[in-house]
């Protein structure tokens, strides 16, 4: 009788940490099948950071188990860590507005110092600067704040691919 | 029960609860190793970002600009990693290519769009890159430093950019990066695989999968009639990859009738199509 309760709580103990692997939806909504097809039937709607025990792999495919159903996902719409808040990494001059930027001697100089190019290289990467000189670093930044800065909200997203019946 | 049991249910009573409080303690310090894996993979992307646009230059267009944006992070939104958000831009070059640097940063270059007769044609080539920001493509083929978990900020970009100051560790690799992404190209298996979850990735958002292969053909007439002579040139070989492509539709049983979208596409991007010729 001792050996059996020592042996439930080591199996306890190992289903819980090891033997369950916990995915989470990583899509705004995705699919449950009934088999490894997006032909299959439909079981239900999973959204994002529904958590999933994870059955089996096949292929493209995981068979998984959500509340009290079991079925089939992607796998490229599922992931092992659980969504959280976006991490960013906004830029420094948001909060520091002072910073001193010195005009560079010659474009050309700047060009290849940026892609630390040796002699040898530089014909390479010329190519691809055509008639244009490379973009001032502080113009380069200013513009990669600006790509930063431009945020649409989820609402909004959907509303834009039901305008067109992309999603329903 | 006699004492002996007891004290031996109650050792087990403890170290299962102790396993479950050190899974919780494991689950906070993987979040935290989660979060400084992602800044760093954010801040490496910044780094060939801004290279990207310092040597193309992008296109200051708020109306082109936006749908591109409406466009790609309704993608990311059914199909991107959740942890950061996703930014996108249009380069200002008429030569006909796509990139992607980790951390969510994308681009497209004008010649590319122009090339282009719907949304589902813009939604393809979007999902292509983000595939490759999804399945960490630069960052296994160019890990960054491990020890640059800071964040770039305007100085130290400015001062590693003249290289005459500072020469980090992740400005040697950038710039590895970034002859792997404009010069030589990703390996084939990582476009092809790129191209795979697109098809997937335009399924799930509702787009029509087969808008990519259409696409790729467009360029294939684009090259072989030799309006545009920069094709894809980082890219596998065009008939290779329409005919992968097409197998995956059938293998997938992708549905075929979805929105192309071509008046929305035309009304935000059509003005571009002025004072433009292809290959230039």
């Amino acid at each position: 009788m001792r050996y059996k309760v020592i042996l439930f709580f080591i199996s306890v103990f190992l289903s819980a940490g090891i033997l369950a692997q916990t995915l989470y939806v990583s899509s705004a909504k995705t699919n449950l099948y009934s088999e490894a097809s997006s032909e299959a039937k439909k079981i239900s709607e999973l959204k994002r950071g529904d958590r999933l025990t994870l059955v089996k792999e096949q292929g493209s495919w995981v068979l998984v188990k959500s509340d009290s159903k079991q079925g089939w996902v992607k796998k490229l719409f599922v992931s092992t860590q659980k969504p959280g808040d976006k991490v960013s990494i906004l830029s420094e001059s948001k909060t520091n507005k002072n910073v001193h930027i010195r005009k560079r001697a010659s474009s050309d100089v700047t060009a290849a110092s940026a892609r630390g190019l040796s002699q040898s290289n530089e014909g390479v990467s010329a190519r691809f600067r055509g008639d244009k000189s490379m973009l001032e670093i502080s113009e380069g930044y200013a513009i990669l704040e600006t790509m930063e800065v431009l945020t649409i909200d989820e609402e909004d997203l959907l509303d834009f691919l039901k305008e067109e019946r992309i999603q329903n | 029960m006699n004492i002996k049991k007891l004290i031996i249910y109650c050792i087990c009573f403890v170290f299962v609860l102790s396993a479950c409080k050190s899974t919780q303690k494991t689950d906070t310090a993987d979040a935290k190793y989660h979060e400084l894996e992602i800044r760093q993979e954010i801040n490496y992307g910044k780094t060939i970002a801004l290279r990207i646009i310092r040597r193309y230059g992008v296109v200051q267009d708020k109306k082109a600009t936006y749908y591109l944006n409406q466009v790609g992070k309704s993608i990311a939104l059914f199909a991107g990693r959740s942890d950061f958000e996703y930014h996108f831009a249009i380069l200002d070059s008429n030569s006909i290519n796509a990139f992607a640097a980790p951390g969510g940063y994308i681009f497209v270059t004008k010649g590319a769009i122009l090339l282009m007769r719907n949304e589902g044609h813009l939604a393809a080539v979007l999902s292509h890159e983000i595939a490759h920001v999804n399945l960490k493509h630069i960052l296994n083929e160019l890990p960054p430093p491990r020890d640059t978990q800071g964040v770039i900020d305007r100085t130290s970009a400015i001062l590693s950019a003249r290289g005459t100051i500072v020469s980090t560790a992740m400005d040697q690799v950038a710039e590895k990066a970034i002859q792997l992404l404009l010069e030589k190209g990703l390996k084939v298996e990582a476009e092809m695989e790129a191209d795979h979850a697109a098809m997937a990735y335009l399924g799930e958002t509702g787009y029509g999968p087969g808008a990519l292969p259409d696409y790729l053909e467009i360029l294939k007439k684009a090259k072989s009639s030799k309006k545009a002579n920069q094709v894809y040139n980082t890219h596998p070989p065009l008939t290779r990859r329409i005919a992968a492509l097409y197998q995956i539709i059938k293998e997938n049983k992708y549905p075929e009738k979805r929105p192309k979208v071509k008046t929305r596409f035309e009304k935000n991007m059509g003005h571009l199509k002025k004072s433009v010729k292809l290959g230039e």
